[in-house]
């Protein structure tokens, strides 16, 4: 179920009514319906794959702190290779196999002959919404357990209601459970001023998604279906606008999913931390998808530097590969990834020189911060033109054709007003965020006096209704 | 009583939301919506079906006015949008279906365009996901097809945020008229300035490019083909059904049969299997004019529909 979509519309309320209405021994049960509900409005039979994975980490944490250090390792990799074997079932057979396919035929070798390959069909498979994220969610439990960071959840439907939880199910954030199962368990009372907090998240994000990302949308489109163009500008802004569609996008996703949780009285994490406005690579990873980076920063990092006393550089590109793998299914998303990791082994590796040229110069502070500024965030938007492309053809073609200094020509969506307001639009996010950032958007309305909150709540309707786009577009982040 | 309060404010703020809402797109709703707006207001007794090119090339008025002493359910609906809307598939069955009302479904009349691109998908996509990709068209996300207003296509598909349609609706476009019975008349001379051959030299180029590449990243799809079967056996129970292949430019055809040699033979014999004329009037480009190879402008359109009239009226009865 899309949170900008009418269904949604009716789910929700319906979902907030039986909450607090009901008792709170009887609300898990409640959400758990809805959660399962919420999911399977999209393909109710790839459900399975969420009680299998749920199912089998309960029991393998559960029976951890019982027995010896030998069994709950085999217990581990129990809930790894099965979690880690569903998402490569569901998303990355077809890329693994094609990919081994290809390398095979460069050194002139055919295994597949083309007559049966249609057979396989790796590619029909079903991509089950949102596997990357509860996959992660549910193993970073039971390594917490097996490390003896938490307990083990005993309530089979508190820990299903963890793992499924509606509103951060399909795109996060990838909560922890020392964090999201003490509060599913918590007593809620009904807290009006939390309850608008929530709603005006919820209103926010729905604006950064109808009103934004999807109008920057509408340009990205154009100039992606077309990477042979002349008008160089265009494509220039094309990447530029498709940075900041896709922040705005995944950022309208999260406030959403946070100002749910929050209605409910339940405190999802930030995702995001004004990432736009970082001076380094390495501060960007930790303002930018926080969840994740987290994530790979505990589970997977950290094992590889302390115990398998790995170098950093290693380390580094072996934590992006997968954090390139885990977008999709694509090159083209690994190829992103180790940009970044690259230029990130670059800043690690020249900080001491640069600290010095830096003495040496006496460079002001905000001079240094511009510079690092302008030079991170440029390279970080432009390595997402491999996100957004097809293939790693077409991003080298759209590169090829963005350095070549042709038209200035931009209007390619043939309506400057949509284009000058989109810019507006842009402007205007980034200064909320940086006054407010991205989690306490909600002050800009609950800190005014109660005539300027009316007029804000009436402008906003007619923002809405007059500006939204209406392609009811499903969020970029849905597909991983 | 706190809680009472805010509920109620709460229940008054959406019902505020929704009674703006609504009033735009009823504002919207009754002026001009887009190219595609009409051909989803009224119910439809008989039907001009294919792309761009039936869209363009069949004036429904032409049709009535030359047909008029001839039996045949009326009002005639130009129902053929384009290549991204319209190709033959459950989804367009299905919106056909639904666009003849119950009353009218004894003697129709079903004017079938069909050109290569009308059986087109793309390389990359199965033939098991092409209804899926149907689905995503206009005439796959609403249900309602005959209603004036109609708040389904608007609320549904309307792409344009609504301030640009309530702009839009004030203006009309001097080349470009779209009328009530879904036909989109395309004018060379408009009220400040014409077409010129140029432009139409240079649309054309434009055109064929386009065509170029659309046919390399395109192949023929067997799941159009049969459900452009059953959409021609479904509507034989309803009417009378003529197939037709619309002039085009000669260079625009050259490459269409190339690309597919042997269509008019395979269409021809479809026909004759299922006892349906196919008119093929594809090498007849000389006789009309084009404003980009591919379609007829305003006099040529109207110059055809005179000419398919003729050849219609032996297989319908007179009043």
């Amino acid at each position: 179920m899309l949170f900008n979509s009418f269904e949604f519309l009716l789910f929700f309320p319906i979902m907030i009514i039986g909450f607090y209405t009901l008792p709170h021994k009887n609300r898990w049960l409640w959400l758990l319906l809805g959660s399962y509900f919420f999911y399977m409005v999209h393909e109710p039979s790839l459900v399975l794959l969420l009680i299998i994975s749920t199912t089998v980490d309960y029991f393998c944490a559960l029976k951890m702190p019982s027995v010896s250090n030998k069994r709950k390792k085999h217990l581990l990799y129990v809930s790894v290779f099965t979690n880690i074997g569903i998402l490569f079932l569901f998303k990355y057979l077809f890329f693994f196999t094609s990919s081994i396919e290809g390398i095979l035929k460069f050194f002139g070798l055919n295994i597949i002959d083309t007559g049966h390959a249609g057979s396989y069909n790796f590619n029909q498979i079903l991509l089950p919404v949102g596997i990357s994220f509860y996959t992660f969610q549910t193993l970073s439990y039971t390594i917490d357990v097996y490390r003896g960071k938490i307990l083990p959840e005993k309530h089979f439907g508190v820990f299903a209601l963890y793992v499924s939880f509606f509103p951060q199910l399909v795109a996060g954030p990838i909560e922890r459970a020392s964090r999201l199962i003490p509060q599913l368990k918590q007593k809620i009372e009904i807290n009006i001023p939390n309850i608008k907090k929530g709603l005006i998240l919820i209103a926010w994000g729905l604006f950064l998604k109808v009103v934004v990302a999807d109008r920057l949308g509408v340009y990205v489109d154009a100039a992606f279906e077309n990477p042979e163009s002349p008008h160089s500008l265009a494509l220039v802004l094309g990447f530029l606008f498709f940075s900041f569609q896709i922040y705005y996008d995944f950022s309208a996703y999260v406030s959403i999913a946070i100002g749910t949780a929050k209605t409910m009285g339940y405190d999802l994490m930030a995702n995001f931390n004004r990432p736009i406005f970082s001076t380094s690579t390495a501060q960007f990873w930790q303002r930018w998808h926080i969840s994740l980076s987290h994530w790979l920063r505990d589970y997977l990092y950290a094992p590889l530097v302390k115990k398998y006393k790995l170098s950093r550089v290693t380390a580094v590109l072996i934590v992006f590969f997968v954090n390139g793998l885990w977008h999709g299914a694509n090159w083209t998303f690994i190829v992103w990834s180790l940009l970044n990791a690259l230029l990130l082994i670059i800043e690690i590796g020249t900080l001491k020189i640069r600290r010095k040229i830096i003495n040496i110069l006496k460079l002001p502070k905000w001079l240094v911060s511009f510079c690092g500024w302008f030079i991170v965030i440029g390279y970080l938007f432009s390595s997402l033109i491999f996100f957004r492309s097809p293939s790693i053809n077409d991003a080298l073609v759209y590169y090829k054709h963005m350095f070549n200094i042709g038209s200035m020509h931009i209007n390619i969506i043939n309506n400057y007003f949509e284009l000058c307001l989109s810019i507006l639009l842009i402007l205007i996010v980034q200064t909320i965020h940086y006054y407010k950032g991205n989690s306490k958007v909600y002050e800009l309305v609950t800190e005014r006096p109660p005539y300027v909150r009316y007029c804000m709540y009436f402008m906003y309707i007619i923002i809405i209704v007059l500006f939204a786009i209406n392609r009811q577009n499903t969020f970029i982040y849905f597909q991983f | 009583m706190r809680l009472k309060k805010f509920i109620l404010y709460l229940v008054l703020y959406f019902a505020i939301f929704a009674g703006i809402y609504l009033f735009f797109v009823d504002k919207l709703a009754n002026g001009l919506v887009d190219q595609y707006y009409n051909k989803f207001t009224q119910e439809a007794g008989s039907l001009i079906i294919g792309l761009s090119r039936a869209d363009q090339g069949i004036s429904p008025y032409v049709l009535d006015e030359e047909l008029d002493g001839f039996e045949f359910d009326r009002s005639i609906t130009n129902f053929a949008i384009n290549a991204h809307q319209s190709k033959f598939g459950e989804v367009y069955l299905n919106a056909i279906q639904k666009k003849l009302t119950n009353k009218h479904k004894k003697n129709g009349l079903f004017i079938v365009s069909i050109n290569p691109s009308s059986f087109s998908v793309p390389k990359t996509l199965n033939e098991d996901k092409v209804y899926e990709n149907d689905k995503e068209w206009i005439i796959g996300k609403i249900e309602n097809f005959t209603s004036t207003p109609n708040y389904d296509y608007i609320i549904n598909t309307y792409p344009q945020p609504l301030y640009s349609g309530l702009l839009r609706a004030t203006r009309d476009d001097d080349h470009h008229k779209i009328h009530t019975n879904g036909w989109t008349e395309i004018k060379l001379i408009g009220k400040n300035d014409t077409i010129k051959d140029n432009d139409i030299s240079i649309w054309k180029n434009k055109n064929l490019e386009i065509l170029k590449k659309n046919i390399a990243k395109e192949r023929i799809s067997k799941y159009r083909i049969n459900e452009f079967v059953k959409t021609l056996n479904y509507l034989k129970t309803i009417g009378k059904v003529i197939l037709v292949r619309i002039p085009s430019d000669i260079d625009i055809l050259k490459i269409e049969n190339e690309s597919w040699p042997n269509f008019n033979t395979q269409f021809d014999s479809i026909a004759n299997k299922y006892n349906i004329p196919y008119l093929n009037y594809s090498n007849q480009s000389d006789k009309y004019k084009t404003y980009d190879g591919s379609h007829l402008e305003s006099e040529s359109a109207e110059k055809f529909t005179r000419m398919l009239s003729l050849e219609i009226k032996p297989y319908l009865n007179s009043k």
